[in-house]
């Protein structure tokens, strides 16, 4: 009992340390636990949404030839199918995508948050956030198509988890784009472009998967993990169906993704709390060494020593783990609200899981006991004789240091025998300011990321592009781009071939330079590629690509590489593309300023460049702040560190200061010749970070590139990297200052 | 056998850097129990690591200590930390308190439980110190310190007490006092006790004398009677 005491208050005696070590536990179990209550609640959400709306486990492309395909397939399959109709509209920078409400619905039901669905004709029911952004209730009245429909409800389409419209526009925005419900009357009066498909629902629950494969012949490859869903042969595989099982399953995906995220932080932070225990611990015992001497001279068996030390790992488990737990079930709600914000799924209500609660006292305690135990053993086993004996600081080793050094000042040698004396501090600071310069290097680098993927690759000036449904010949202006767009495959994967006149205005190639490359299409067999091909492929220029463009399987000489850096693209010329396919003058795009195309029936969209940037735009502050979340966390953590250890350098050498004080030293030359000894070890982790962190983000980029279809240009400017440097040092010298004021109030007498 | 402690040809070997050095020579001694037993000798004589290998603190390097019939120069460390929490208390010179608890709570560490408190109350009352109880060892003087030492160290009622340079630190009237208080004990509970001095006033309080030189026994001696503390000469 009396042992307990002692520990205890030796643990009041270092409030600081102990503060810090709980800090950590409880941002470590408070990050993991929110995180992961957060995906438990909203995975079992999410599935039971799926089965509760009976939302589909494929869809495909309509034609004329499936419905009797499906309808033999389904009984040997045992599938349920449905046909899905919708419309898309643009109307002022709004995109709607309209579809009909019936109440025998058995595929994707609709899901209703409040009010009702529409009976009647001018009813519609549209996405609560819509409305939320534009201030619309029940019962208002909202045009679209020319007409007004009574709101009367807000809904969710059970397969819009997601509510990706169409590739091009990849982010939501709540803002400009809606879904809405109207009777199926209502539906045949709009006027839009329809989309039909087919929902196929499994009686028996398949798992889904989205690698999906096509070959050569557009056929879905089987394989390896090919699963059950993709064996219903003879049905036609589109991109209809990619888009459609993004919209459904993209939650999915993140919530493997943010698991690994929390399970990372949570070990992380572990560690580093283990590293603050074990330097308090080291600290503490190398002060309380004479004490257990003591203690083990009174009799007491180093078993039971060893067990009141454990105290401190339980005191700081039970405080940082049970208050980061109900902080993480505090903020658990918060993140589902910021993790569905891109979603629609209906928010659940319940947010605990006493499991969580048991993780976040036993992993801690493992980790924070292991090293608590085998350091406290450490000092225990030594002998009673040697633990009453006041410890020996100066090694053999270091006399001879002292003797080498001996030729240089004063102040220097006492740094460098300082330094070397506290090896064990140097190395943590080391390894943290390296994590934190990787992170910091991360944040410059990612900063501007988006914004150089937006400017490399948005910066010509036409507004538009005009699809059309077939290939088209006719030309309706000398103003604007003609171009052909064809698919092809290349290592299984669709890659697109764009056909482009050499003597454009708005289609000019442009290299990393900014030099124009376009004229070097004029050769017959050449193509150029974009970043992102390069990267996915590792090509470069020079080398020959076999691709099969209009049937025939050719080898196309690399003559150059765009920097644009969104999409697979490879350009031709458009004349020689043409040629491929038999045709003369061919295209089935336009680039244009000209917004008078939307009224041909010919063209299948529009996209409107404005539209894309501010949909990245909009994915860019997102990122952004997700990068001044981690900044601000990780500087916060780099500050304690350094206060942590300043704070036990102050106080192991509490009796030093006070001599030097009494010597006539004044705080600044010590905090020098204590403190500063560190900044070399800062510099050195900085400067190692940078080439480590540009070679991972390199990396990422890479099998990002391969799995998504973006490419990101790294740059970091001099400028940058100075930044970087002073945020480090801002953070070591506000530290500094604390632990200066710390000394400067020391009573002369305490170093006794 | 009426012999507590005896050790046969105790010798001790220390490393001083590539060096061996001896701090101990073929010690053999006999002490009896219930006797007070002075250790006399010039700092460098050997007299603490005699001390510390009688007190199982250190382990000899030649020789055997028998306390009765045990031999504890062959016990294990665990063996040994056992035999001093049931026979040994040690009074060091530096008092060695635990400054995080206060004057009662260090004194309840010699016995290490909490029965007993009429016995605690009963040491703080012969040793002065009940009106210090709650005191924080910080918030005592010298001799107070020496005495909350001497509280812990007969609280658990050892066989033999050893005391390094209990008086080291204390000026004259403290230290006699200290020393009142220890034979008091003595003859109270019949504990062996056994001082490590550099003060050869303190040797008239003995019934063994032993001077120490380089090491070795330079002479031992018995008295016939043992002299009132309040009376030795000092220093």
């Amino acid at each position: 009992m009396m042992l307990l005491l002692n520990v205890l208050k030796e643990i009041k005696e270092k409030k600081l340390q102990t503060i810090i070590i709980i800090l950590f536990l409880f941002l470590s179990t408070g990050i993991y636990t929110s995180i992961n209550l957060a995906l438990d609640v909203l995975e079992n959400q999410y599935y039971q949404y799926l089965k509760k709306q009976n939302v589909e486990d494929i869809s495909v492309g309509f034609s004329s030839s499936i419905e009797k395909t499906l309808k033999r397939l389904s009984s040997q399959n045992h599938f349920d199918y449905e046909v899905k109709l919708s419309k898309e509209i643009k109307e002022k920078n709004y995109y709607y995508k309209i579809l009909p409400y019936q109440k025998n619905i058995r595929i994707n039901k609709p899901y209703l948050l409040k009010g009702r669905f529409p009976q009647h004709k001018d009813e519609m029911t549209m996405l609560p956030q819509f409305a939320r952004k534009h201030g619309i209730q029940l019962g208002d009245l909202y045009s679209i198509d020319k007409k007004e429909y009574k709101v009367v409800g807000f809904a969710y389409a059970s397969d819009y988890i997601y509510p990706l419209f169409h590739l091009a526009l990849p982010f939501y925005e709540e803002e400009k784009e809606n879904i809405i419900y109207v009777t199926p009357w209502e539906y045949q009066m709009i006027k839009g472009e329809e989309e039909i498909s087919y929902s196929i629902d499994y009686q028996e629950k398949v798992p889904r998967a989205f690698a999906v494969k096509i070959n050569d012949k557009g056929e879905i490859e089987e394989g390896e993990g090919s699963l059950k869903i993709f064996s219903l042969k003879g049905i036609p595989f589109t991109l209809n169906t990619l888009e459609r099982m993004t919209r459904i399953g993209k939650l999915q995906l993140e919530f493997a993704t943010n698991r690994l995220l929390a399970s990372f932080l949570l070990f992380l932070l572990l560690f580093l709390s283990s590293c603050f225990l074990f330097m308090a611990t080291k600290h503490q015992l190398q002060r309380e060494r004479r004490q257990i001497g003591i203690l083990k001279a009174l009799g007491y068996s180093s078993s039971f020593i060893l067990i009141s030390y454990f105290v401190y790992p339980i005191l700081c488990v039970g405080i940082g783990g049970i208050l980061g737990y109900y902080f993480g079930t505090f903020l658990s709600p918060f993140l589902i609200k910021i993790f569905v914000g891109s979603y629609l799924l209906p928010l659940p209500s319940t947010f605990h899981n006493l499991v969580y609660l048991k993780i976040c006292l036993f992993f801690p305690f493992v980790f924070l006991s292991f090293s608590q135990f085998f350091l406290t053993l450490f000092v225990i086993h030594k002998k009673v004789i040697f633990l009453l004996q006041p410890e020996k600081h100066i090694k053999k080793t270091f006399s001879y240091l002292h003797r080498f050094f001996s030729i240089f000042p004063f102040s220097f040698r006492f740094r460098i025998i300082f330094t070397i004396r506290s090896l064990g501090k140097i190395g943590l600071i080391s390894i943290f300011s390296f994590l934190s310069s990787l992170f910091i290097i991360f944040i410059l680098v990612g900063i501007d990321l988006f914004d150089i993927l937006l400017k490399q690759t948005f910066s010509a000036s036409y507004q538009n592009i005009v699809y059309f449904n077939q290939i088209e010949t006719k030309r309706y202006s000398s103003r604007d781009d003609y171009i052909l767009s064809l698919d092809t495959t290349f290592h299984g994967n669709t890659i697109t071939v764009l056909g482009i006149d050499v003597i454009n205005h708005y289609s000019r190639l442009k290299d990393d330079k900014n030099k124009d490359i376009t004229e070097k299409l004029e050769e017959k067999n050449s193509i150029i590629i974009n970043r992102l091909i390069k990267q996915k492929y590792s090509l470069k220029q020079g080398d020959f690509l076999s691709l099969t463009i209009g049937g025939e399987k050719k080898y196309y000489h690399i003559v150059g590489i765009t920097k644009d850096m969104v999409g697979s693209y490879i350009y031709r010329k458009r004349e020689y593309v043409n040629e491929d396919i038999n045709l003369v003058g061919g295209y089935n795009q336009i680039r244009t300023n000209d917004n008078s195309y939307d009224r041909l029936n010919s063209i299948s969209q529009t996209y409107h460049i404005c539209d894309i940037k501010t949909n990245f735009k909009k994915e860019i502050d997102r990122f952004r702040l997700f990068l001044s979340f981690i900044m601000i966390c990780f500087f916060s953590l780099f500050f304690f560190l350094l206060l942590f250890i300043t704070n036990i350098i102050v106080e192991e050498n509490k009796k030093l200061i006070c001599l030097m004080k009494v010597f006539g030293y004044s705080d600044k030359k010590i905090e020098k010749m204590v403190l500063r000894i560190y900044i070399p070890f800062l510099l050195i982790s900085y400067f190692l970070a940078i080439p480590c962190m540009i070679f991972l983000i390199k990396k990422g980029l890479h099998f990002l590139a391969q799995k998504m279809n973006f490419s990101f240009l790294i740059t970091l400017s001099w400028q940058k990297i100075l930044i970087g440097l002073l945020l480090i040092f801002i953070i070591y010298f506000s530290v500094l200052f604390l632990s200066k004021k710390i000394f400067s109030n020391m009573i002369l007498l305490k170093g006794e | 056998m009426n012999y507590c402690i005896r050790t046969t040809n105790v010798g001790k070997e220390y490393l001083v850097g590539k060096e061996k050095r001896k701090a101990l020579k073929e010690i053999s001694l006999d002490f009896k129990k219930g006797e007070i037993i002075v250790i006399l000798g010039p700092s460098g004589s050997g007299k603490t690591t005699l001390l510390n290998v009688l007190s199982g603190i250190d382990k000899v390097t030649e020789g055997t200590i028998y306390y009765e019939e045990k031999n504890i120069s062959t016990f294990s460390e665990r063996q040994m930390t056992k035999f001093r929490k049931k026979y040994i208390s040690i009074i060091f010179q530096k008092y060695n308190l635990l400054e995080n608890l206060n004057v009662y709570q260090n004194i309840l560490m010699g016995k290490g439980k909490e029965k007993g408190k009429s016995e605690i109350n009963e040491i703080m009352d012969l040793l002065e110190l009940k009106d210090k109880r709650r005191y924080q060892i910080k918030q005592l003087s010298g001799g107070e310190q020496q005495r909350v030492a001497i509280a812990r160290a007969i609280l658990k009622k050892p066989k033999v007490l050893f005391c390094d340079e209990p008086t080291g630190s204390l000026d004259e009237r403290m230290g006699k006092k200290i020393l009142k208080y220890l034979v008091m004990i003595n003859e109270k509970e019949n504990i062996t006790i056994i001082i490590v001095t550099h003060n050869p006033g303190i040797a008239l309080i003995g019934d063994k004398i032993i001077l120490m030189k380089e090491g070795t026994i330079y002479s031992e001696k018995t008295t016939k009677i043992r002299m009132n503390p309040e009376i030795i000469p000092w220093g």
